[in-house]
């Protein structure tokens, strides 16, 4: 299992999961990377996509624009 | 006249609250027919994750004796109900499904069920579900297994809400309440033949919800009809906004509703939903609505970001259980939750950022239209074994738009395929318009036969 992954991008993980209190298994690492795809990759596609324009919401509701 | 069970529980609640009113029948009649249809089609259907049959007793009693008196609370008070196994229910186990909180009994209920329960309906029980609203659930893991749809029991109703929509499609329950974070109100009652509201998020507390989302997860109504659906939102919705009821006979003629054609045609259908769907089209235009071509946001952003956002929300909802419990975690909870490990904190601020211009972008769109329509599931539902081996975050490519959105989005029932399964539509509406999407579901209701039909196992009773 572990020759197709991305060690670093595993390593990685493991140390986001543990901040969490989370220990994660080999056989964890390889299905969450699998899923990056479908979700991370798109992520950062769609951001470059849409551009940066927006600001992220603000502790109230006042639009100020 | 007499009346069957079958006739009785299968009839809106609409009409059984005619009947309470009129005194032809009284809350513990109508409450006995539906324990009676418990016990005899909940083995076949496992869609209650706790039946309660004394407190349905009980509270039937109790409206039986208010009314009486003259005090009617209102159209929903003696009507048999379920609620979604994660809505807190004071001294009745509340377990979303999950070894986690296996023996949990929360001591206060949850806003809805409070609101539910000031409106005077009766408690038949907890309805079954995914664990902990996660949508794909697999077998043999010591969870409760799935419900088995009513149109055919070999098959999936649809998740997470599963048993909200089996109870209320094969007359279980008048109606009952279940969650949406991506879909999970509406695809199971795509599936299950039934109506599900997911409402503008914050319109209906969740409070005492279990969470999956916070920014994400929304409480509504499954029901039999589009009207019943809107009398439930006038219970359990924000004071400021209960007049769900009040236009629904309007009519739509000159409302006009978006058909995102270049998407939808985008997207593998089954045939007998994309001719369904094109039905659906052809009945709008003939009750007087206008269909206008919009471009939606691409698919591929929406998921994105919805995905970011769930599951950097779910992890955070969970951190506290998964430290704790991770080994009593089935493996399709833990599927959907593991991805949310992906994500920095950086990231699931792009994800809000890609939001914003989602959002945006389709308010421009609803400048031009009232509601926009899509099919809500690509195909009708699947077998158990088909469920299993299909990818582990199966999507609906129509419905997490509405949860990013925050917007109303409803599933009627629009036909069937050639196994005479159901098939949905999803009309979704501007934020806060929910009476809006309602008026337009009642009104493709009225032109329509589909809510009429139910399932051949709901029969049977003397």
């Amino acid at each position: 299992m572990k020759g197709g992954l991305d060690q670093t991008r595993a390593e990685e993980l493991r140390v986001l999961a543990r901040r969490l209190g989370l220990v994660l298994s080999d056989e964890d690492v390889a299905f969450a990377l699998m899923l990056e795809e479908g979700g991370r990759v798109q992520l950062s596609q769609a951001t470059t996509r849409l551009g940066t324009e927006d600001r992220p919401a603000g502790p109230s509701d006042v639009d100020t624009r | 006249m007499t009346r069957s069970d079958d006739d009785l529980c299968l009839a809106p609640i609409a009409y059984q609250s005619e009947l309470i009113a009129s005194g032809e029948i009284s809350p513990p009649e109508l409450t006995e027919a539906y324990l009676r249809r418990i016990e005899r089609l909940e083995p076949l259907l496992g869609c209650f994750a706790l039946a309660t049959p004394d407190r349905a007793k009980a509270d039937s009693l109790q409206a039986e004796i208010e009314i009486r008196k003259g005090a009617r609370r209102g159209p929903l008070h003696g009507i048999p109900v379920g609620l979604k196994d994660l809505i807190d229910t004071a001294g009745i186990a509340t377990t979303a499904n999950t070894k986690v909180l296996a023996h949990r009994v929360p001591s206060e209920d949850a806003e809805v069920a409070k609101r539910l329960r000031e409106a005077g309906t009766v408690l038949l029980g907890k309805l079954q579900m995914t664990e902990f609203a996660t949508g794909k659930s697999y077998t043999g893991e010591g969870l409760a297994p799935q419900p088995r749809n009513p149109w055919a029991i070999d098959r999936f109703p649809g998740g997470s809400s599963s048993g909200s929509a089996v109870a209320v499609a094969a007359g279980l329950a008048g109606a009952s309440l279940g969650s949406d974070t991506g879909g999970s109100i509406r695809a199971p009652a795509a599936f299950s033949g039934v109506v599900g509201l997911k409402p503008t998020y914050g319109l209906v507390s969740t409070t005492g919800v279990i969470p999956l989302a916070w920014s994400l997860d929304h409480v509504g109504p499954l029901t039999r009809t589009v009207e019943d659906c809107a009398l439930v939102m006038d219970a359990i919705a924000s004071a400021q906004h209960r007049d769900h009821t009040v236009r629904l006979r309007q009519g739509i003629e000159g409302l006009r509703i978006g058909v995102p054609s270049e998407f939808i045609a985008s997207v593998d259908l089954q045939p007998s939903v994309r001719s369904s769907f094109e039905e659906a089209l052809q009945i709008f235009t003939g009750v007087g609505a206008e269909l206008s071509d919009v471009v939606l946001p691409e698919f591929a952003d929406v998921q994105a970001a919805f995905l970011a956002i769930a599951g950097a929300e779910g992890v955070s909802a969970h951190r506290a259980w998964l430290r704790s419990s991770r080994h009593l975690y089935g493996r399709g909870a833990w599927e959907r939750l593991i991805q949310g490990l992906l994500y920095t904190g950086a990231e699931y601020v792009d994800a809000q950022r890609i939001r914003g211009v989602i959002m945006r972008s389709v308010a421009r769109t609803f400048e031009r239209v009232e509601v926009i329509a899509v099919p809500s599931m690509p195909s009708t539902a699947p077998t158990f074994e088909q469920h299993q081996l299909a990818p582990p975050l199966p999507r609906s490519p129509f419905l997490d738009l509405a949860n990013l959105l925050g917007a109303p989005a409803i599933s009627v029932p629009c036909g069937s395929d050639d196994l005479g399964l159901p098939i949905g539509l999803n009309l979704m509406g501007r934020p806060l318009e929910d009476a809006t999407v309602l008026r337009v579901a009642a009104t493709f209701e009225r032109a329509t036969q589909w809510h009429l039909r139910h399932p051949a196992i709901a029969f049977g009773s003397n």
